[in-house]
């Protein structure tokens, strides 16, 4: 397994999107100048922060199962809101909340992922990503477990710069016919409940 | 003014007062011809609404051509569960209408939904909430690409 290069991001993401080799990433920023995209470094790729969240609230409930638990009941767990770019999401002193990655994203047959909280973010006791794996051909914006560790709330705005996404090449995959994948969590534009 | 096709009309409104029968759905039961007639209608009156909607508004054809130029390339998109802005940064080509990508994924969703099913594993199209579920994402990947388009 080797980790993916500027270079050779940019070659996948030039590739037609339904290819199983394409790596699909929307929205990009690209430069006016060089016309390449702005937020590719040179091992990884910046993500930015969405608009939509699942915030946790109090539930009549003791407590909620899991797995047992039938996925209704999480509705009571949780408050959705969106926010416009322009505003913040507030999260409390240890507190968590779900939000999405910006960037809707396509990884090829042969490509895992791994998210990482920004160090700038990190230094500020957020996490981003628990469970940060991204297997080959997922496809949708990456849910993202926003935790504040610190004593002090944190605002965050929409599209700041929140994560990185490190992609490695798998040896010995064999290339499938088709992009078809599982259908659970299949195409997510924002934090969803778990089915 | 013209008079806009009554007995098409007509023909939607029987389709969709039709009586639902208590069984589950099954879209190979639904005859070919009753299925198609909705459409089919839609596009024998589209050349005469076009002409009307021409005479009325100035460069009214600028969205239909931009409907026909972007169909496929969004089709091909939405077909393989992406949001379809990831097509149009690549070619630098982007729709010039929010309208275009509404009536084009509304158009896909109608017609060429079983492309999409294709590539998710274990999704029947004869399942309701699996169509119901299908449906709702090619909404939420066109309103992602209007976000990413038109902010």
């Amino acid at each position: 397994m080797s980790v993916m290069t500027r270079e050779e991001i940019l070659r996948r993401l030039e590739s037609p999107p339904e290819d199983v080799c394409a790596l699909v990433l929307t929205p990009l920023a690209y430069d006016e100048g060089t016309g390449e995209p702005q937020d590719i470094d040179e091992d990884s790729i910046d993500l930015r922060l969405g608009t939509r969240f699942l915030l946790p609230r109090v539930h009549h409930a003791e407590c909620l199962r899991y797995p047992t638990d039938e996925r209704e009941n999480y509705f009571e767990a949780v408050e959705a809101a969106e926010i416009r770019s322009d505003e913040y999401i507030t999260i409390p002193a240890h507190g968590t909340v779900l939000g999405s990655t910006l960037e809707y994203l396509k990884l090829p047959y042969d490509l895992s992922g791994q998210v990482l909280t920004r160090s700038s973010l990190a230094r500020r006791f957020i996490t981003i990503a628990t469970a940060p794996w991204i297997h080959p051909l997922y496809r949708g914006c990456l849910t993202l477990e926003i935790a504040n560790a610190s004593n002090t709330a944190i605002k965050l705005r929409p599209k700041a710069p929140i994560g990185q996404l490190v992609l490695f090449k798998l040896d010995d995959v064999s290339r499938p016919k088709s992009d078809r994948i599982e259908s659970k969590y299949f195409g997510p534009t924002y934090a969803e409940l778990p089915m | 003014m013209v008079d806009l096709k009554v007995p098409l009309v007509q023909e939607i409104e029987d389709v969709a007062n039709r009586e639902i029968p208590d069984r589950p759905y099954d879209p190979e039961r639904i005859p070919d011809d009753l299925s198609k007639k909705p459409v089919n209608a839609f596009l024998e009156g589209l050349p005469e609404v076009s002409t009307i909607v021409c005479t009325i508004c100035d460069d009214a054809g600028a969205p239909e051509a931009d409907f026909v130029e972007q169909y496929r390339k969004i089709a091909r998109c939405l077909a393989h569960g992406l949001v379809p802005s990831a097509l149009f940064r690549r070619s630098g080509a982007a729709p010039s209408w929010v309208v275009t990508l509404i009536n084009i994924a509304y158009i896909f969703q109608c017609t060429e939904i079983s492309d999409l099913f294709e590539v998710v594993e274990k999704a029947d199209p004869k399942d309701v909430s699996d169509n119901a579920r299908l449906r709702q994402r090619i909404e939420e990947w066109t309103l992602k690409a209007i976000a990413d388009f038109f902010p």
